[in-house]
């Protein structure tokens, strides 16, 4: 268990290095192109318009970089807290955020459906974000490139509930997931939530904090 | 003297305009491909001289691709473009016929350098 969770690990870091790596790439070309157009223009007017444009992507990819950075960093400090009252909002949108980059490798499209007014649940977070990431990688493992995930939540008989409908074409030799559906209902059984399936539905249940 | 063909791919759009817009200031004439598959079909319409590959393509291998690409056109030589400059990007490099390869983020002046010298290999 301990190197499926070190592999876990390994998905979500290379996916967050992948993606602050093409921000910082395209901030480099975009303050080389400025460069450049500077050095070509010497004696003309600059366009101030076009020199705007490069300003404004340069300030969009330091915003993005630094909002992938925070859900690292609040995933990060997950890690260390033991069993705490959360909120499988905050989970499920920190997790989708750090796996864009493994869906969009894979063409999947990943969306989201979290419902307001859910009451935290008790559970060690960073479990909640080990499962829910192995349901999701299972389902990326099964599907085809123009898939789709939806990951919603819900309340339902005072449990905090969340939800994978998975919808596209299922690939004829699925690889390996990260976690088996052994290792998932132990792990499942491990934070007390209870998994049920219906169709390419897949629901966790977990019980409100009281 | 006609100017050296390079052909980008690459799935970041906004990269691989910027870095095509800053090979065509150093006097390339650049063309872009955001989509793993649409490289084939273009180097078809227009031959390269150069290719520069993304090894990370969603939903496709790039080491698939360069030989796909090497296939169609052994002529063609191929940079590929990686996040990482490890052993093994540097084998699959090397078994699939990739002239070399450069890390993200690009230092314009390191790839230039190796375009000129893919092209002198060309012409040999």
């Amino acid at each position: 268990m301990k190197e499926l969770r070190l592999a876990f690990l390994d998905k979500i870091l290379s996916s967050y290095a992948h993606e602050v790596r093409n921000y910082l790439a395209i901030i480099k070309e975009t303050n080389g192109l400025m460069k450049d157009v500077l050095q070509v223009s010497k004696s003309k007017s600059i366009d101030s318009k076009q020199f705007l444009g490069y300003i404004g992507s340069v300030e969009d990819q330091i915003a993005r970089a630094a909002d992938i950075t925070d859900y690292l960093h609040r995933f990060a400090h997950r890690m260390d807290c033991g069993r705490i009252q959360t909120s499988v909002n905050e989970i499920a949108e920190e997790l989708l955020a750090l796996m864009a980059r493994l869906a969009y490798r894979k063409r999947i499209a990943l969306e989201k459906n979290l419902r307001g007014g859910i009451p935290p649940t008790s559970v060690d977070p960073i479990l909640l974000h080990y499962l829910l990431f192995s349901l999701i990688d299972a389902k990326m493992s099964c599907f085809d490139r123009n898939s789709k995930i939806c990951v919603s939540t819900s309340l339902s008989g005072g449990c905090a509930c969340i939800t994978l409908l998975s919808k596209g074409e299922p690939v004829k030799e699925a690889p390996a997931p990260v976690c088996s559906d052994e290792e998932i209902r132990q792990l499942a059984s491990e934070i007390g939530a209870e998994i049920s399936s219906s169709g390419e539905e897949t629901t966790i249940k977990l019980p409100a904090a009281v | 003297m006609a100017k050296a063909k390079i052909l980008l791919v690459d799935d970041e759009v906004e990269f691989a305009s910027t870095l095509a817009e800053r090979l065509n200031i150093r006097g390339y004439e650049t063309s872009t491909v955001y989509a793993a598959d649409a490289v084939l079909e273009q180097i078809n319409n227009n031959v390269p001289d150069i290719v520069i590959l993304d090894l990370k393509m969603p939903g496709a291998s790039g080491v698939d691709i360069l030989k796909d690409i090497k296939n169609l056109n052994p002529g063609i030589e191929v940079i590929l473009l990686t996040g990482h400059g490890s052993d093994q990007c540097n084998a699959e490099c090397q078994s699939g016929g990739a002239f070399d390869y450069i890390m993200k983020p690009v230092e314009i002046e390191g790839l230039t350098m190796k375009i000129d010298a893919a092209l002198k290999k060309k012409q040999k």
